[in-house]
């Protein structure tokens, strides 16, 4: 069994507010290794992107990562836990944006629109490398080309808005990727973009994931695209892993009502009729609401009475391909 | 009996540049002679990337924008046949509650100020039909063939989902009982089981009032779900349309195959062809000349250059490429 890269065990996050404690991430555990993608889905607001946040310091106050391990396992040395480091502490500065990186939803947002595409690139070199300015613009020059933007030097002097949208998404990818993460958080990379960009950005993705062989976490709602390039899948629902499974095992057979009834209502997945599409009943609890039991209870179709609402069901072993957190394939009373 | 809606050489240009006298001297063409039908009770999807002229075609045929040049017909009954682009503003207005409009994002469209009630019966109240009394009680029927519970008429749209927001949007586009409604990327903004709900919800309607839908959209699993028959638009120009089979199973413009080859499918089993059409769509105000799509095309001949293809029919599509321009005739 190779070791993970990256480990999350039982991650806890809250946000503070005047109205209450939400509860973001409520225990989620997933691990991801060298070379692979993990697909981590749900729908908006199920803690997908939080967790990732988390892993790179980036949950800001009122937030704060109350509980469970981060574990990253760095090229040589013990494992370093992300969770016990503050944010703005020189460890983790060290590690995000170098070992630990990540692409964001919107390039337009998370690039500056008043510094220089080629100083947001220098930006990073300089932060996490030792090359001087002439070797970091032939590395950042290189970045661009690698990345599918052409005439690299000239592109170096231009502003975030003189890009496209696709343009500006490989850019992002160009300084998530320039200190050769052993990591990368992509953050629904292709939402927002065109299919025939999408394919292009996703393309690239990959045959860098495979001259560096590092690991991808893909955050996104869009089961195509986790169909297309994941090799494991994380469904989250309500800030919990619900089921973990490989990307095919998933799509022919779910095993959490949750995933079975997600799966189903996805227009052209195996599990989805031709005619009327099945929908899940009910619609996502508010964000201060809190469900007894297991969260998923109130809207799924198996719910036992008596266990299901009182009880949280652990995340466990259904069979040897899937881990899923239901109390249909607990060993217990169900 | 004369379709829907007909559509022909519809040109919508924008004036990017004017002289010293104000007359335009270069132009955005966001939407270039584009020529189509629909009928009643159909579902036409225009489908196309960003910046392909989708949207403006949907404004367009509802007047929203005035198109510069073509032809837009309208019949709500299948007898009168109304020439939309050579109506007046206030002339058209008695055709609006014939057409309906449901947009892409539900947090902008609905007035955040108004509650359910008064968005439901402003088109009602607008067009004179009813009593308030009887009003109240038409809001309460939209709401519950859209789904939504009576209990709901006094708030505002704040305390709604995106999804039960859409809900609100389309019950209010119903309250009319228009013959068309055009649909601008309905369920895009949306989850997937919510998604899911939607486009049933839209189904059941058109089923039971006849609806006929321009159900503008770019997610291809969607429109192979909902339409009968698509469009595909490129940088302004149409350039496939057919039967959802006709365009989906064999689709003849390479463009229509390079946008089906790179859109993924939910299904890891499914074939991957892994790939990628390489270029991005041109600037509208900067198009190339000859066919719009020869610097992105993996079949572009050296004539495709020069000449602009003509949009010619055979066996029931619309098609726009040199490569077939000899199969039909010219029209």
């Amino acid at each position: 069994m190779p070791e993970p890269v990256l480990e999350l065990r039982d991650v806890h996050v809250e946000y503070n507010t005047d109205d209450g404690i939400v509860h973001a991430v409520r225990g989620a555990s997933y691990e991801v290794f060298a070379d692979e993608t993990l697909a981590l889905v749900g729908e908006s607001g199920c803690g997908k992107s939080q967790s990732a946040y988390a892993a790179m310091g980036l949950i800001q106050p009122p937030g704060r990562v109350t509980r469970g391990r981060i574990l990253f396992h760095p090229n040589g040395g013990g494992p370093v836990d992300l969770a016990g480091l503050h944010r703005n502490s020189r460890e983790m500065r060290r590690i995000r944006g170098g070992q630990v990186s990540m692409i964001f939803q919107e390039p337009m947002t998370a690039l500056s629109p008043v510094h220089r595409i080629g100083t947001q690139l220098d930006e990073v070199l300089r932060l996490h490398t030792d090359l001087d300015r002439r070797k970091r613009f032939d590395r950042a020059c290189d970045l661009l080309t690698k990345v599918g933007i052409p005439d690299a030097e000239k592109r170096w002097e231009q502003y975030s808005f003189e890009f496209s949208g696709g343009m500006r998404q490989r850019i992002m990818i160009a300084i998530a990727l320039a200190c050769h993460p052993r990591v990368l958080f992509a953050d629904e990379p292709t939402t927002g973009v065109d299919v025939t960009i999408q394919a292009q950005i996703l393309e690239l993705i990959r045959s860098l994931q495979a001259q560096t062989r590092m690991a991808v976490v893909l955050i996104t709602h869009d089961l195509a695209v986790v169909a297309e390039t994941a090799d494991r899948v994380a469904v989250m629902y309500l800030g919990r892993i619900v089921e973990l499974s490989d990307v095919k095992t998933i799509f022919a057979s779910p095993r959490h009502p949750y995933t079975v009834a997600l799966m189903k209502s996805v227009i052209g997945s195996p599990l989805a009729s031709d005619g009327r599409l099945q929908t899940i009943r009910g619609t996502v609890p508010g964000p201060l609401e809190r469900v007894a039991g297991c969260p998923f209870h109130p809207r799924c179709d198996r719910m036992i009475p008596d266990v299901c609402d009182c009880v949280l069901p652990e995340f466990e072993p259904v069979d040897d391909k899937t881990m899923a957190a239901c109390h249909l394939y607990g060993k217990g009373d169900a | 009996m004369h379709p829907l809606l007909r559509v022909e050489h519809l040109r919508v240009w924008f004036p990017k540049e004017t002289s010293f006298f104000g007359a335009p001297t270069s132009w955005v063409k966001a939407v270039d002679d584009v020529c189509f039908e629909l009928r009643r009770g159909e579902t036409l999807a225009i489908v196309g990337e960003s910046g392909s002229g989708k949207t403006t075609t949907g404004l367009a045929v509802l007047r929203a924008i005035a198109p510069r040049e073509g032809s837009v017909q309208f019949s709500p009954d299948g007898r009168d046949v109304h020439e939309l682009s050579a109506l007046r503003q206030k002339q058209i207005r008695p055709l609006r509650r014939h057409m309906q409009m449901i947009f892409q994002d539900p947090f902008s469209s609905l007035n955040p100020r108004m509650t359910v009630q008064q968005i439901v019966a402003e088109p009602l109240k607008v067009n004179r039909v009813g009593t308030s009394k009887e009003r109240r009680e038409r809001v309460r029927g939209l709401l519950k063939e859209a789904g939504l519970s009576a209990q709901f008429l006094n708030r505002y749209p704040h305390a709604f989902s995106g999804g039960q927001r859409q809900r609100i949007v389309i019950a209010r586009a119903l309250a009319l009982n228009p013959a068309l409604i055009v649909c601008d990327e309905p369920v895009s903004a949306l989850d997937v089981s919510v998604q899911a709900q939607i486009l049933n919800l839209m189904m059941d309607l058109k089923e039971r009032h006849g609806l006929a839908y321009l159900f503008i959209a770019h997610d291809l699993e969607v429109v192979r779900h909902i339409a009968d028959r698509v469009a595909v638009m490129y940088a302004g120009r149409l350039v496939e349309e057919g039967t959802k089979r006709q365009v989906f199973d064999e689709p003849l413009h390479p463009y229509t195959r390079a946008l089906l080859a790179v859109s993924p499918k939910p299904d890891p089993e499914a074939e991957h062809l892994g790939a990628v059409l390489h270029g991005e769509v041109p600037d509208p105000s900067d198009l190339p000349s000859g066919c719009v799509f020869h610097p992105r095309c993996p079949e572009a001949m050296d004539c495709c250059r020069e000449v602009v293809p003509a949009q010619t029919e055979t066996q029931g599509r619309r098609i726009r490429c040199l490569l077939y321009e000899e199969l039909g005739e010219r029209g």
